[in-house]
């Protein structure tokens, strides 16, 4: 483990080409993903207002970097994204399952719709400039802030809100009946999972020269990370990275080898590694594992 | 037209020169690559090449209107372009290009009907003749073209990829203005060339004066280059003295208004409404009972296809008939003035080019209409633009006769080219020069696109009024 | 007051194609608890087929092209349901994790069959010609009238089939309780297949409607299953009654921006079906 986080810090210094910028995309999609497991994994709330977190980082980075240091736009970025998630997670206190699932959804449609508006009657246009940063600074916000992710994710499961959440996925009213504040908890960790999306936006934004509301609130931001999610696994901290290093390189491999019938079999992997996979990479590991203990133990 | 000729005999003059001599050469003196020759071997080879090379070192315009050759090509009418380049061909056997394009999602139609057919139909005729001409050298032309989903995010990354990983030597755009902004900073930092395929904009022309894309070229015209000008004059032409505008809420629309209701307001024509609809509006009758109420001579609906679709089906629905009707992105396409059966001939529309306009057009318009599958997919606004821009990026590779994209960009900026389109193509601060273009403003006209710009782009006396909705039918 | 009739009468017409376009998904989710994110891209199948048949050399009628298009879209339906979604159904713990690998599922096919018919059909914008023209002496447009009234006559059908067949009766069962519907003597697996494969049909019935409508492309699907989640939730997921009053609000709504202010139109979506579903998180109709 410290050995890839050894390797992943010294990259830029050994590849300046093009293996920086694919593994920043890695670092973002994982960033992003186990950002959404926090929340998400153990209580089985889906939400899919990553997209609305991470277009607000954008929109940040490309009014605040520039005129502010970078650090400083990431900072405020996670900020903002906490405290939007805050008041979104206590409107949506009353919602369960699917109807929290499409209301996140909505939202996300709702901000993008919003700062199309706004954006026409204030600036009479449509896109804005960002100060650019260059790939290898993109790379190292991006790892920090993926390192910052990892470690909230590890100190949250371990803390007593991880506890919380967990009995909140299992049974939400006999939670609370075990004097678990079930608001607090939840609103607080969705607030949290809002930061990293929020810092990942604002790092690659500045990467990205010309932003649009459009570009900003991309539903593939929304979507992606919780596919990844499920195809690596969700039953610990490793199947998300996992999901989201795998997918992103198989996507590279397929695009490159068959442009043409790319999405196609994108989708056509998604169906049969959900049908296949139900527990992801990490879950069909596992199960490898022992049946490969199991079967070494028969014989003795 | 006395220029033309000069060009002529000048491009045969490039291309017999430098079989014999630069190849020649090339043998002695064993160089490897481009680089080498523009630092340690530039000195060496101009030298070798003594009466070979009119040593002028003037800038472009001068080489355009330069010695004229005479009409035998010898070796010693070596091209005055290769001032600052290394004779020698490059080391490599062929040319690399990359593109990251749209293959699947919102925009696959850019890809399959627009600046897609246009470079796959040049790879095809430029390797059908042997390759590009590059300082005597046949370079066939090798494509690694990547689906960027429609999606920003893969687009940026697969860009970078084919530029650092698959070290192409060219990059092809990818498509719609707001990825052209980013794709031109990309490639403005790796040094590459950039011609702009679908899309531009008035904002990006701010960026271009600020000198921060000297290796960007756009191509396409919009709003203020020089659409809604052209537009103006046509309308105070035909006596139009008041308009009404809807427009998509997207960068297209919001540029479209502002531009037209200034280019209007200086000729006196009223704008009497200017409604932003949002892309996606479901239904629209709201804005056409306020037309109707209006009376306007003229009708602007700067939309995308989806909503111009819309909004033509429902002022026919409605039964208004406006004296005019000029139709954004989606009214030069076949297949959308089609889909009325010619019920909905006369309407204006952004573009323009037609098929009409000389035998030559007329014979690649065949050969693409049978590419793209038809007639129907042929696009009269950007199709012959993209013929020009692979024209131009080929030509200009020849007279630098280089891969250096700086020469190229150089060539580019300074030189005059001969196209399908016009016969006086060429780059004014690396925007394509209004004068380069067949036309702004087409008329569909019993069935056939025609150029209605005043002046001598004009292929057809604009029709105005129109006939009522459904007069004409095509079978 | 025009004004405000005018509103009223194109809302509805309006409210018509919203719910057109949802009922079926509301079926989907109300019985096989598929929440059908490529609801969309059969509405787009059924379009292409019919502009398909159209511009055929048989020249098919765009209304009769139903009867090929509902019941192509049913069997892929049924067979989707019997093949995918069943098997997720058996592999799923809880009710809560089909629900979401099924949305998963049909994810991955949202991509699967909007390529392939982009591999068909291409990308170009389309529509057909048919029924543009306003009902004689009232302004009222002749194709919206008619998706209307296919929609109300679909539900109608629909509502009896599930109150008076033993067919609909197995539905409702195993809507209220798949474990007794099985125990009963229901075959569940068919009850569901035949469910999900009837939510396609009516997302067939849809496209087939919009062709002459509105502009198609094989790319439009997603816009369709937004607008059928958004006006499901708000009437209620599983209620088709619900889908028509969700439908019916969600046209009036817009028309009423749309005459004020059209930039606002699809803000005003996502808020009224905000303030609706933190007012009553289970939809007008949900219990």
């Amino acid at each position: 483990m410290l050995v890839i986080f050894v390797l992943l810090a010294i990259l830029p210094t050994v590849n300046h080409g093009y293996t920086v910028t694919l593994f920043a995309d890695i670092l973002r999609y994982a960033t992003l993903t186990v950002a959404w497991v926090i929340f998400s994994g153990p209580t089985g709330y889906m939400s899919l207002a990553t997209s609305a977190f991470y277009g607000l980082g954008f929109y940040i980075a490309a009014v605040a970097n520039g005129p502010l240091p970078f650090a400083a736009a990431i900072i405020i970025s996670g900020i903002a994204g906490f405290a939007i998630a805050v008041f979104v997670g206590a409107l949506t206190l009353r919602l369960r399952g699917v109807y929290f699932c499409i209301f996140t959804f909505a939202l996300t449609l709702l901000v993008q719709n919003v700062v199309m508006e706004i954006e026409r009657l204030v600036t009479q246009t449509r896109g804005r400039f960002v100060v650019n940063e260059t790939a290898e600074a993109a790379y190292y916000a991006m790892f920090v802030v993926f390192l910052f992710t990892m470690v909230m994710a590890i100190m949250i499961r371990r803390s007593r809100y991880g506890l919380a959440l967990q009995s909140i996925g299992e049974h939400e009213e006999a939670a609370a009946h075990s004097g678990i504040n079930v608001v607090r908890s939840k609103v607080l960790v969705f607030g949290a999972s809002a930061v990293p999306m929020a810092m990942a936006g604002a790092i690659i934004a500045t990467r990205r020269t010309y932003i649009d509301p459009g570009i900003a609130f991309n539903l593939n931001t929304t979507f992606l990370p919780v596919l990844m999610a499920l195809f690596g696994g969700m039953g610990n901290l490793v199947g998300p990275v996992i999901g989201a290093a795998v997918f992103t390189y198989i996507g590279e491999i397929l695009l490159t080898r068959f442009p043409d019938l790319y999405m196609l079999i994108f989708g056509a992997v998604l169906i049969l590694a959900i049908v296949f996979m139900p527990n992801g990479i990490v879950g069909l590991a596992q199960m490898a594992w022992n049946k490969m203990r199991g079967g070494r133990r028969a014989p003795a | 037209m006395p220029d033309e000729e000069t060009r002529e005999t000048k491009d045969e003059g490039l291309q017999t020169a430098k079989v014999v001599s630069r190849r020649e050469f090339l043998k002695y003196a064993g160089i490897a690559g481009a680089a080498v020759a523009v630092s340690g071997g530039l000195g060496g080879v101009l030298a070798a090449c003594g009466d070979d090379e009119p040593t002028t070192t003037t800038a472009g315009p001068d080489v355009t209107e330069g010695p004229t050759t005479t009409a035998g090509t010898g070796p010693t009418d070596a091209p005055t372009t290769t001032v600052q380049a290394g004779p020698e061909p490059p080391a490599q056997d062929t040319i690399r290009i990359g593109a990251a394009r749209p293959i699947s999602g919102a925009n696959a139609i850019f890809e399959e009907a627009h600046f897609g057919p246009a470079y796959k139909l040049w790879v095809e005729d430029v390797n059908a003749a042997g390759g590009v001409d590059v300082a005597g050298k046949k370079m066939p032309v090798e494509m690694i073209v990547y689906d960027d989903q429609s999606d920003m995010d893969q687009s940026m990354r697969l860009i970078t990829k084919l530029i650092e990983e698959d070290k192409v030597d060219f990059l092809f755009s990818p498509c719609s203005t707001a990825f052209q902004f980013a794709a031109a900073g990309v490639a403005n930092a790796h040094n590459f060339l950039l011609l702009s395929s679908e899309g531009g904009a008035t904002t990006l022309e701010n960026e271009m004066k600020k000198g921060s894309l000297p290796l960007y070229f756009q191509l396409l015209n919009y709003s203020n280059h020089v659409q809604m000008p052209v537009f103006a004059e046509l309308c105070a032409e035909l006596g139009v003295k008041t308009v009404s505008i809807c427009y998509i809420d997207d960068l297209h629309g919001i540029e479209y208004q502002a531009q037209a209701q200034i280019e209007l307001a200086g000729r006196d024509i009223e704008v009497l409404s200017n409604v932003p609809v949002p892309p996606g509006i479901k239904d629209v009758t709201t804005i056409v009972k306020q037309w109707q109420s209006e009376a306007a001579d003229m009708i602007c609906s700067f939309q995308y296809p989806p909503e111009n679709i819309l909004t033509i089906s429902t002022l026919m629905q409605l039964n208004y008939n406006p004296k005019g009707i000029l139709v954004g992105p989606g009214g030069p396409t076949q297949a959308v003035y089609d889909i009325w059966q010619g019920a909905a001939d006369q309407y204006f529309f952004e573009g323009a080019w037609t098929y009409e306009q000389s035998p030559e057009v007329k014979a690649y318009y065949e050969k693409l209409a049978a590419f793209v599958g038809g007639p129907a997919n042929v696009d009269f606004w950007g199709s012959l633009i993209y013929k020009a821009q692979m024209e131009l990026f080929q030509q200009a590779i020849e007279r630098a006769a280089s891969l250096d994209h700086q020469k190229i960009a150089e060539v580019l900026r300074t030189e005059h080219f001969k196209t399908l389109m016009s016969d006086d193509t060429f780059f004014t601060n690396q925007l394509l020069d209004a004068s380069s273009y067949s036309g702004q403003i087409g008329q569909w006209q019993n069935g056939v696109p025609h150029v209605v710009d005043p002046g001598p782009k004009r292929t057809a006396e604009p029709i105005y009024p129109k006939i009522p909705w459904g007069s004409f039918t095509v079978s | 007051m025009a004004a405000f009739r005018d509103i009223i009468i194109t809302g509805l017409l309006l409210g018509g194609i919203f719910a057109l376009v949802s009922v079926g998904l509301s079926l989907q989710y109300g019985v096989g608890r598929v929440l059908n994110v490529a609801h969309g891209e059969f509405i787009m199948i059924g379009s292409f087929v019919t502009f398909w048949l159209f511009g055929s050399t048989i020249r098919l009628n765009p209304l009769l092209s139903i009867v090929i298009t509902a019941p192509l879209v049913f069997v892929i339906g049924w067979f989707l349901h019997a093949t995918l979604f069943r098997r997720l159904m058996h592999t799923a713990p809880t009710l809560d994790i089909f629900e979401g690998k099924s949305m998963l599922a049909s994810f991955g096919l949202l991509y699967v069959v909007q390529n392939i018919a982009r591999i068909i059909w291409g990308s170009q914008t389309h529509k057909i010609d048919y029924l543009n023209t306003t009902v004689t002496g009232a302004q009222i447009p002749l194709n919206r009238l008619v998706a209307l009234g296919v929609v109300i006559v679909v539900a109608a059908a629909f509502y009896v089939f599930l109150a008076r067949t033993r067919m609909g009766k197995a539905i409702r069962s195993s809507a209220q309780d798949p474990t007794t519907a099985g125990l009963m003597g229901v075959s569940i697996n068919t009850v569901l297949a035949v469910c999900f494969g009837l939510g396609l049909a009516m997302a067939g019935i849809a496209g087939t409607l919009l062709s002459f409508v509105y502009a198609i492309q094989t790319s439009m699907g997603l816009q369709y299953t937004v607008i059928a989640m958004i006006v499901v939730v708000l009437g209620g997921l599983g209620s088709i009654t619900g889908a028509m009053i969700g439908g019916v609000i969600l046209g009036i709504v817009s028309q009423l921006v749309t005459h004020f202010q059209p930039t606002l139109t699809m803000i005003a979506y996502y808020v009224v079906f905000i303030i609706l579903l933190l007012a009553r998180p289970k939809g007008i109709m949900g219990k």
